[in-house]
């Protein structure tokens, strides 16, 4: 087959850092070619030269066998190589029509030709199957719809490379086989696809080759077929894993309930939802997008204002008209949002603000001055057991992986005894490494008695890091299936709304 | 250990890494000091002496109180633009307190100071109570604060000076000496000492540089984010009335328009120290130092004959540019 893209002995140094060291790559005229490594791995460095946002110190880039020198992002496109970053480039106050042919509009001299560009935009979106309209403002999109129409963007004029970073991570399956289908499409046609995954599995369902990095380095490039998720992980990491997932350990029968939801409604969504949480319970909630999981965890901390249904914590009944974040961290309950640079974290501010902002009080001296001789200990010994990297207490938190980040944020619950962790996608773009040591920690925590709620879209740590799963589907709470029993087939039946009573646990309202 | 960190820090800031570091650790400010303070020596003599520097830093004891009390509201993510007008109304109510009090200085002393904090105190808080309760942004309630504040100066004083004010106001409050240090020092020593433990030694500081950081997570952290930002616009207003007593005390009358280029002067100065105006990031020391370069910069200017015209053009421009620092610095990539 065709080379199209071939790199050959990148380096990119930033100051201090070794980003690239001597990395070649090969991308063919259609071929769908995944690029996995840890986070700091070098991919995002890569492509992001490939797209022109970086220079590379040294070394070739040739495009159809010329040479190249790609010198911005602009002159990328022009080039036909376009990449689809997860930060998206929309303007969302624009229509989608608008946001495809910002910078290209059609226009007759001096104005613009709104029909074309409309009817493209419908034509484009189609493909897409995405239910978005080209007079829709994107501000008013659901994430995937954005990211969907990102993709339609970039597709719009056919490109040569295609550079997808993390596609999957903020879709659900529906819009996942969307996609799939147009990235085949589109290596018919003879593009070239960089697919950047954290999720291993999607590989063998889409990709055909896989380089693997590791460090700035180059490790391997394999045909898909020719791998495994275990193999791949031993390369990504350098190390050998028995297992990412660690052994369940049951919920002893005399655990006690702390929580329990009965017909809870919300104004936006939930409908009768109810369950119970026991003491050193992992209890996964799953769902498509817009299923309502999401609300279920903001609801409970008081971010989604409760309209009905009873709210118990440890069998006491909490008045569900004055829930806060604050009141309910009072009462041991701690909600880590799934968006942590967005929500979660101080992320101009160091890694001990971060940890002890939820318990200061504890470091008060005579409950004025704080006591930070004690408090960078604390800290420190929370660095080590966490094994955050830079293992310094005064780093920027900005300046960590999205896996240290996650740490921090945990720190911060487990600094002030939390008892109930409402973890909303707790693994969301984090590299594998990190999540082994979040889901070991999280069954850690639930040994020592806490109880986890664990909203994820990631369907593997359903099957196995929970003790029991929930399944919302239209803000109802359709099925609750015990780990034994649970199964991608059944939980994707739940997902496309099927509904059956499960366990004596589920509400399924029969009206 | 540290190299490591130091290498971490310099590759997260990318190209001219290491100069971004430095001055996010450090800031500018030091740099221009020196460099400002070589021109003005070189360009006329009677800039570095004693007497003329001692003026410099007496001069710079009101702008640092007032950029202290920028600070605390910029670290939230806000700032206050009636800082001014209300030094201004605390002004002329002061003036119009010792005209009743001309026989007794110490009923005068402290009615003075009284309404002076009160004054500004209540203002401040009003500022807090729409921006935290109301979610009105700062910019329009401190501007809207700041026209009808000033209008109301204005109207109490009839638009005049309040002259005659008791001797023994200036003599205490100005001239007057504790262990040998004028008032006016002591009380900017202490401002600084006291803010500057509430900053890092308490939760109070943690809490403003968590909510201009980033006021969800601090919400999500349980942290009560409306109550603190009313606290630090308030907090800023005592700051503020006690400036407006002390500079009263400096010009010797109450007046209507005293303190007019403190907000933006403020600013200025806190965000050349390395205070960003996007909240969550500087020092108070950094901004005072922010303040002693304006005024030197002010004082140089003056020496050298540059017109007061050509004062105001040189301290917007430097206003830009020490935004323009900041993002450059604290970008987030």
């Amino acid at each position: 087959m065709e080379i199209l893209l071939r790199a050959h002995e990148i380096t990119k140094r930033f100051p201090g850092v070794l980003a690239l060291d001597r990395v070649s790559f090969e991308l063919r005229a259609g071929e769908i070619h995944a690029l996995v490594g840890e986070n700091g791995a070098g991919k995002s460095t890569l492509v992001n030269i490939f797209a022109g946002s970086f220079r590379p110190d040294s070394g070739t880039i040739e495009l159809e066998g010329r040479p190249v020198q790609i010198r911005s992002p602009h002159h990328a496109h022009e080039l036909g190589i376009r990449a689809v970053f997860q930060q998206l480039s929309l303007v969302p106050a624009l229509t989608v029509a608008e946001n495809i042919f910002l910078g290209r509009e059609l226009t007759a001299p001096g104005l613009l030709r709104k029909a074309p560009m409309a009817a493209q935009t419908l034509a484009q979106l189609g493909l897409f199957d995405a239910g978005v309209l080209p007079t829709a403002r994107v501000r008013d999109l659901t994430v995937p719809q954005r990211y969907l129409v990102e993709i339609a963007k970039a597709t719009l004029e056919r490109p040569k490379v295609l550079i997808l970073d993390e596609p999957t991570a903020s879709l659900t399956d529906r819009e996942t086989n969307v996609l799939f289908q147009l990235v085949r499409e589109l290596r018919t046609q003879g593009v070239g696809i960089i697919w950047i995954t954290h999720r291993l599995e999607e590989l063998y369902e889409i990709a055909d080759r896989v380089t693997v990095m590791r460090d700035g380095r180059h490790v391997a490039t394999l045909p898909v077929g020719e791998t495994s998720t275990d193999r791949l992980i031993t390369l990504m990491t350098g190390r050998q894993y028995e297992q990412i997932y660690p052994t369940l350990q049951p919920v002893p029968a005399t655990a006690s309930v702390v929580l329990e939801m009965r017909d809870i409604e919300t104004a936006h969504g939930l409908r009768r939802v109810s369950f119970t949480l026991r003491s050193g319970e992992i209890l996964g909630v799953g769902g498509l997008i817009g299923s309502g999981k999401h609300l279920l965890g903001r609801a409970l901390v008081g971010l989604e204002p409760i309209t009905g249904g009873e709210l118990r914590l440890a069998g006491k009944l909490l008045d569900t008209e004055r829930l806060s974040p604050q009141t309910m961290l009072q009462r041991g309950v701690m909600f880590f949002p799934a968006d942590r640079r967005a929500e979660g974290l101080l992320t101009n501010r160091s890694v001990l603000e971060n940890m002890t902002l939820a318990a200061l009080e504890r470091f008060e001296r005579a409950g004025v001055l704080l006591d930070k001789r004690k408090e960078r200990h604390t800290v420190e010994d929370f660095i080590r057991r966490l094994a955050i990297v830079p293992p310094h207490p005064l780093v920027r938190v900005r300046n960590l992986s999205g896996g240290n980040q996650q740490k921090v944020a945990l720190a911060r619950g487990l600094i002030r005894d939390t008892r109930i962790f409402v973890m909303e996608e707790p693994t969301q773009g984090i590299d594998v490494g990190a999540k082994i040591a979040i889901y070991q920690l999280l069954h850690d925590l639930a040994q020592q008695g806490a109880a986890i709620l664990f909203i994820t879209s990631d369907m593997l740590e359903l099957l196995h890091v929970c003790h029991r799963v929930v399944v919302m589907f239209q803000g109802e709470l359709v099925a609750t299936i015990p780990h034994e029993d649970v199964s991608e087939e059944r939980l994707l039946q739940y997902y496309f709304g099927h509904r059956r009573e499960e366990g004596g646990q589920s509400s399924v309202d029969a009206a | 250990m540290l190299r490591e960190v130091t290498a971490t820090r310099v590759a997260a800031f990318g190209r001219f890494g290491r100069l971004r570091s430095v001055i996010d650790q450090l800031g500018l400010l030091p740099v221009l000091l020196i460099v400002l303070l070589v021109f003005f020596s070189i360009a006329s003599p009677n800039f570095f002496t004693r007497a003329n520097l001692s003026t410099i830093l007496t001069q710079a004891l009101f702008l640092i109180i007032v950029s202290v009390a920028q600070t605390l509201v910029l670290l939230t993510g806000g700032f206050d633009l009636s800082m001014g007008s209300s030094i201004a109304l605390v002004s002329i109510i002061v003036g119009l307190q010792l005209l009743d009090h001309a026989d007794s200085p110490t009923t005068g002393l402290l009615v003075a100071t009284l309404v002076a904090i009160a004054v500004a105190t209540g203002i401040g808080a009003l500022n807090g109570l729409f921006v935290s309760l109301f979610r009105v942004p700062p910019f329009i309630v401190t501007l809207a604060m700041m026209t009808a504040v000033s209008g109301l100066a204005l109207h109490v004083s009839r638009g005049v000076p309040i002259f005659g004010l008791p001797g023994y106001f200036s003599s205490t409050l100005y001239t007057g000496k504790i262990f040998g240090v004028p008032v006016p020092w002591v009380v900017t020593a202490l401002v600084l000492l006291i803010m500057y433990v509430v900053l890092h030694w308490t939760r109070f500081g943690r809490y403003w540089y968590a909510i201009g950081s980033n006021a969800e997570a601090a919400r999500l952290s349980g942290i009560a984010v409306r109550f603190y930002l009313f606290l630090a616009y308030t907090i800023a207003g005592v700051l503020v009335g006690i400036t407006g007593l002390l500079l009263t005390a400096r010009v010797g009358s109450g007046e209507p328009t005293l303190g007019a280029s403190f907000p933006l002067e403020s600013i200025a100065a806190a965000v050349l120290g390395g205070v960003s105006i996007r909240g969550g990031e500087g020092n108070l020391f950094g901004a005072a130092l922010g303040a002693v370069f304006l005024v030197m910069l002010r004082n140089g200017m003056n020496i050298i004959g540059v017109s007061s015209y050509t004062q105001m053009i040189i301290t917007g421009g430097l206003l830009v540019l020490a935004v323009i620092i900041d993002n450059w610095v604290h970008r987030e990539r």
